[in-house]
């Protein structure tokens, strides 16, 4: 009896009948087992803070691969007469591979996804997320036709032993979801803030507060979620650090912008003030007018200070805490996830 | 050769240029072409069309039937529906002859005011006009029948002149003896206006053909809808060379039209004009009094007469008398030298009583057209709301009435301010998927209750605002429907090597509201309406009988509304309130009377002394429903924030406009109400 390691963990054996179905089917899960290699690799570099250009490469190899493997599977023959299991393969793959490409709209409705969000970002979120639905489906189309297809053929489809490399890819799964989860709580946060800082850029009191309004929200629904998620096999370190970003932005929204938009007001009052107090001809000018022009200057001068302290603030412990964020989720994945090479 | 010339000379005795002509049906057919590339709508050229742009072109030309008769009538009918023919092969056998009569009975009108200004008018005689009649307006058979109708014509005009357009002060209760002493100079005045009209064509710069060309090219662009229209090279350069803050303090540019009409094409920000809240863009200047003492008539001089005397006399005060878009006539007085800031422009109030409310004028959506990514009327607003917060108010009443749009960009930031994010208005334009264009900032400013209050006035970028709050249930919309107009334009050269063909703005798109549906021809229609005085004037887009249709769009939109209100509740309570309510029943009464009287139509007498009756009655009923200070709410007391308190300090005329602004805010009944509606607004949110 022969036995063949397929896709999804199964372990196929056949009848007397069945012979050349097996050999149809390893010729496909030759492809998967190749993809599956190459895929290891591609997050092996990310997970242990390889270089970009490793990444990359590591990268245009795994498309490649499944490139290959599509045409492998696309030009296969029937089997007596059967596509349907080809089929559901090839369509798999594909999916797979426009994802990896990120090539979304060829599978996803990109007008719904434009519609629903409220930037490129979040639309690059939905589009992965929309992908992730479809792959799924396509996982589970092709698990149905693989039984059909064994069924049909006298095949027996038996659960056989975990390899290393399925091992380790299970394990990456796990601590890329868990950090993933973490991750989107952060960069909804984060996004938000660099809005912010780009509307203080351009004085835009509107988008300044629009904006600071929106970082509440997410820095307090984040902080929120953090409260539930536990740490990872004893490791908080990445929660502890995202939860210290969230207070950052949290604070900042809450009670320093203020500060921001009250210099942008009283800078406006103030040259109304200065142009009135400058109309008044020298020696009509009144020690009231005086006075309160000076008290103008005094405000004015206040509100400037206040605005250098605050900015000085923030850049310091904007930068303090982003930095150990980092550090946190490099040292995280580097920890958890499994070193090795596939082959 | 003998025959070409004999051809030539045959034009040259009409007095007609050959050149001029030709160029005008070159132009026509070039107009065309970019209409039909651009315009939302696939149109072409049918005898429909044909006839639409005849009809439209006399009725530019000759209103009343006070040049042409109808003899001249007669034969231009022969082309009622040739006219798309003409257009398409370029051809001007129509525009010809047109040009040739009109200018025959151009120069014969003179004959007609000659008569008229040497005979005695008597003005003490029973004698009447019937304005509802088509028949005084029909053209004459007969050119002695044309001579009386001047007569009658002069006669309506010198009356309309005393007591309308106030040549004479209180001349309703003065004795008639004293006003007929005027009746020389005005007629001398009307007939100086009507040379000025006729030298226009005649002896226009450009040369008559051209001139004449311009018109008979707007009826043609006219013909696909009331927004697309033709200018001319020199009517562009115009509007380039528009008067301007660099010319004079007062804060608005004038822009002269095609004919001579002088409008106002713009408000600084700030400025005299934006802060006295009774000048709109698109309103006809009629003349402009400087300094009390020299009255410049644009019915009657250019703009550019009007550039040399303002810098001749440098006036420190100027009085404009205004035609607004609805037929009401208004004056206002602007004073110069009055310090403002350009980023301190938007007006607030709060209104203290049971409820603190907030109150926000905005008579435009302003912006800096020239230069892309600067901050306009959004950011301002956005720092008002601000300056309100601290204020701790409960509620906020944004007065969008008399805002006849601006930037679109604009109105979609301020939609930002008020809801999360998500689309506030769909876009399409012709050959292209729809689009939704969204508010670009996530958050908002302002999350609590808001009133919106609009009128007929209110059109464009204000309601494609308005209708998105609607639309999102974020504001309760109080007032009287708005103007209906969803549709945008472009300008486009007619040929794009060289400007000197002149240019069309195209309607070449349309809006949808986030419902898919479109305000266009309907307006947005308040959830609360309160009757308003300019029900009484047919002013919307739906009077427009080519007005482009009102469908729906099909696009993939999400948004998330707020819970619905109980509109029905709002406005049982705001009917009961106004039904108890003297002055509104008294301001209704008033509506009614005018609505129901014939002021403005019907026979109208020529007799000075039943004018004057007329007139009298007619101002007593106008007296009634603008009378000022005739009413002070005592629901709440209008009060500055505390930026602007210490502002209005230190300047004399911010102080001096502060009170006058605090004043009208006190006394009208429309936000006194919206105040009513906001509160209960507030009850029911808060149970």
């Amino acid at each position: 009896m022969k036995t063949i390691i397929f896709s999804l963990f199964f372990v196929v054996s056949a009848g007397v009948y069945g012979q050349t179905a097996i050999d149809y089917m390893n010729k496909i899960n030759e492809q998967s087992s190749k993809i599956r290699s190459d895929f290891w690799d591609y997050t092996n570099a990310v997970a242990h803070g390889k270089s970009a250009r490793k990444v990359d490469k590591r990268r245009t190899e795994l498309i490649s691969t499944s490139q290959s493997a599509l045409r492998t599977v696309q030009n296969m023959k029937a089997f007596s007469g059967s596509t349907e299991y080809r089929d559901s393969v090839a369509s798999y793959l594909q999916i797979n591979l426009h994802i990896l490409k990120e090539d979304y709209a060829k599978i996803v409705d990109m007008e719904e996804i434009a519609e629903r969000s409220y930037d490129d970002m979040e639309a690059y979120i939905l589009a992965q997320e929309a992908a992730k639905e479809k792959i799924n489906a396509a996982g589970d189309m092709l698990q149905e036709e693989e039984k059909k297809f064994a069924e049909a053929n006298n095949v027996q489809l038996i659960e056989g032993e975990e390899t290393k490399l399925a091992a380790n890819m299970k394990k990456a799964s796990e601590v890329y979801a868990y950090y993933n989860e973490i991750y989107l709580i952060f960069f909804k946060s984060y996004i938000q803030e660099k809005y912010l800082l780009e509307a203080i850029g351009r004085n835009d009191v509107s988008a300044i507060e629009q904006n600071k309004s929106a970082l509440t929200t997410t820095a307090n629904e984040g902080l929120g979620k953090l409260k539930a998620i536990k740490s990872y096999a004893g490791d908080n370190t990445i929660l502890m650090a995202t939860k210290e970003v969230l207070s950052f932005y949290k604070d900042e929204a809450e009670n320093k912008i203020a500060i921001i938009t009250d210099y942008y007001l009283k800078t406006e009052n103030f040259n109304t003030i200065k142009a009135s107090f400058d109309q008044i001809k020298e020696k009509n000018r009144t020690q009231d007018d005086v006075d309160k022009y000076n008290n103008a200057v005094n405000e004015m001068n206040d509100a400037v200070n206040k605005l250098n302290e605050t900015n000085a603030q923030l850049d310091k412990e904007r930068a303090d805490k982003l930095e150990a964020y980092n550090k946190a989720v490099a040292k995280f994945t580097d920890k958890h996830v499994p070193k090795g090479k596939a082959k | 050769m003998l025959k070409w010339l004999a051809f030539f000379l045959a034009f040259c005795s009409a007095g007609l240029s050959l050149a001029q002509l030709s160029e005008v049906g070159d132009r026509s057919k070039k107009l065309f072409d970019v209409i039909q590339l651009y315009h939302f709508n696939d149109v072409d050229l049918n005898d429909s069309t044909s006839s639409f742009i005849f009809d439209r072109f006399l009725e530019e030309m000759d209103p009343s039937g006070m040049i042409f008769l109808q003899e001249d009538i007669t034969k231009l009918s022969a082309f009622r529906y040739k006219i798309d023919d003409e257009i398409k092969g370029k051809k001007v056998e129509f525009f010809a002859l047109f040009a040739d009569l009109f200018k025959e009975r151009l120069l014969e009108s003179r004959t007609y005011h000659d008569q008229v200004s040497a005979m005695k008018l008597d003005f003490l005689k029973e004698e009447s006009v019937d304005l509802d009649d088509d028949a005084f307006f029909a053209y004459c058979e007969t050119k002695e029948q044309l001579s009386e109708k001047w007569r009658l014509w002069t006669k309506y005009s010198i009356l309309e002149e005393i007591f309308d357009y106030e040549y004479v002060d209180s001349a309703d209760s003065a004795p008639v003896d004293s006003l007929l002493q005027y009746v020389d100079e005005i007629r001398a005045s009307i007939f100086e206006g009507e040379e000025y009209y006729i030298k226009g064509f005649l002896e226009n710069p450009i040369g008559y053909e051209a001139h004449l060309g311009t018109f008979y090219l707007n009826a043609i662009a006219n013909s696909f809808d009331p927004h697309t229209t033709y200018f001319s090279p020199v009517e562009k350069e115009k509007f380039e060379d528009e008067l301007s803050r660099g010319n004079f303090e007062f804060g608005f540019s004038l822009q002269e039209k095609e004919g001579g009409k002088v409008e106002v094409s713009g408000l600084i920000p700030g400025s005299p004009a934006w802060n006295c809240n009774e000048i709109n863009v698109g309103d006809q200047v009629l003349s402009i009094v400087l300094d009390g003492k020299k009255k410049v008539d644009l019915r009657k001089k250019s703009l550019e007469d009007l550039q040399i005397q303002m810098y001749n006399l440098n006036p420190e005060k100027v009085v404009l008398n205004l035609l607004k878009q609805n037929g009401v006539s208004k004056q206002v007085e602007l004073g110069k030298g009055e310090v403002y800031v350009e980023e301190d422009v938007i007006k607030s109030v709060i209104l203290e009583g049971d409820q603190k409310i907030g109150y926000i004028t905005l008579p435009d959506f302003y912006t800096d057209w020239d230069e892309e990514g600067t901050l306009g009327c959004a950011n301002d607003m956005a720092k008002v709301i601000v300056k309100l917060q601290k204020e701790n108010i409960d509620g906020l009443i944004l007065d969008l009435r008399n805002n006849g749009g601006g930037s679109l960009r604009e109105a979609i930031d301020l939609g930002g301010i008020f809801i999360d994010w998500g689309p506030l208005c769909v876009y399409k334009q012709r050959g292209t998927n729809p689009s939704s264009i969204k508010d670009m900032n996530r958050g908002s400013i302002y999350n609590g209750p808001l009133v919106i209050l609009v009128n007929g006035l209110s059109a464009s970028a204000s309601e494609i605002f308005s209708a998105s709050m609607q639309d999102y249930n974020r504001a309760v919309i109080v007032g009287s429907p708005t103007y209906g107009k969803a549709t945008g334009q472009s300008i486009y050269p007619l040929d794009v090597t060289t400007d000197k063909y002149g240019f069309v703005k195209v309607t070449n798109s349309k809006f949808y509201r986030v419902n898919k549906k479109t305000h266009q021809k309907l307006g947005v229609q308040p959830d609360v309406m309160i009757k308003d005085v300019f029900e009484l004037y047919d002013y919307s887009e739906s009077n427009h009988s080519n007005a482009l249709s009102n469908d729906s769009v099909v696009k993939k939109l999400y948004f998330t509304p707020g819970p619905a209100f109980q509109s029905q509740g709002l406005t049982a309570g705001s009917k009961s309130r106004l039904s108890i309510h003297e002055q509104f029943q008294h301001l209704m009464t008033v509506l009614d009377s005018i609505e129901n009287s014939s002021f403005g139509e019907g026979v109208v007498s020529l007799h000075i002394e039943r004018y004057q009756e007329r007139d009298r009655a007619f101002n007593q009923l106008l007296g009634n429903l603008f009378e000022e200070d005739s009413y002070q709410t005592s629901a709440f007391q209008a009060i500055n924030n505390q930026f602007d308190q210490k502002i209005i300090q230190l300047n004399e005329y911010r102080r001096k406009l502060n009170e006058e602004y605090l004043k009208n805010v006190q006394s009208d009944l429309y936000i006194e109400e919206s105040y009513f509606i906001l509160s209960d607004l507030i009850q029911m949110t808060t149970e």
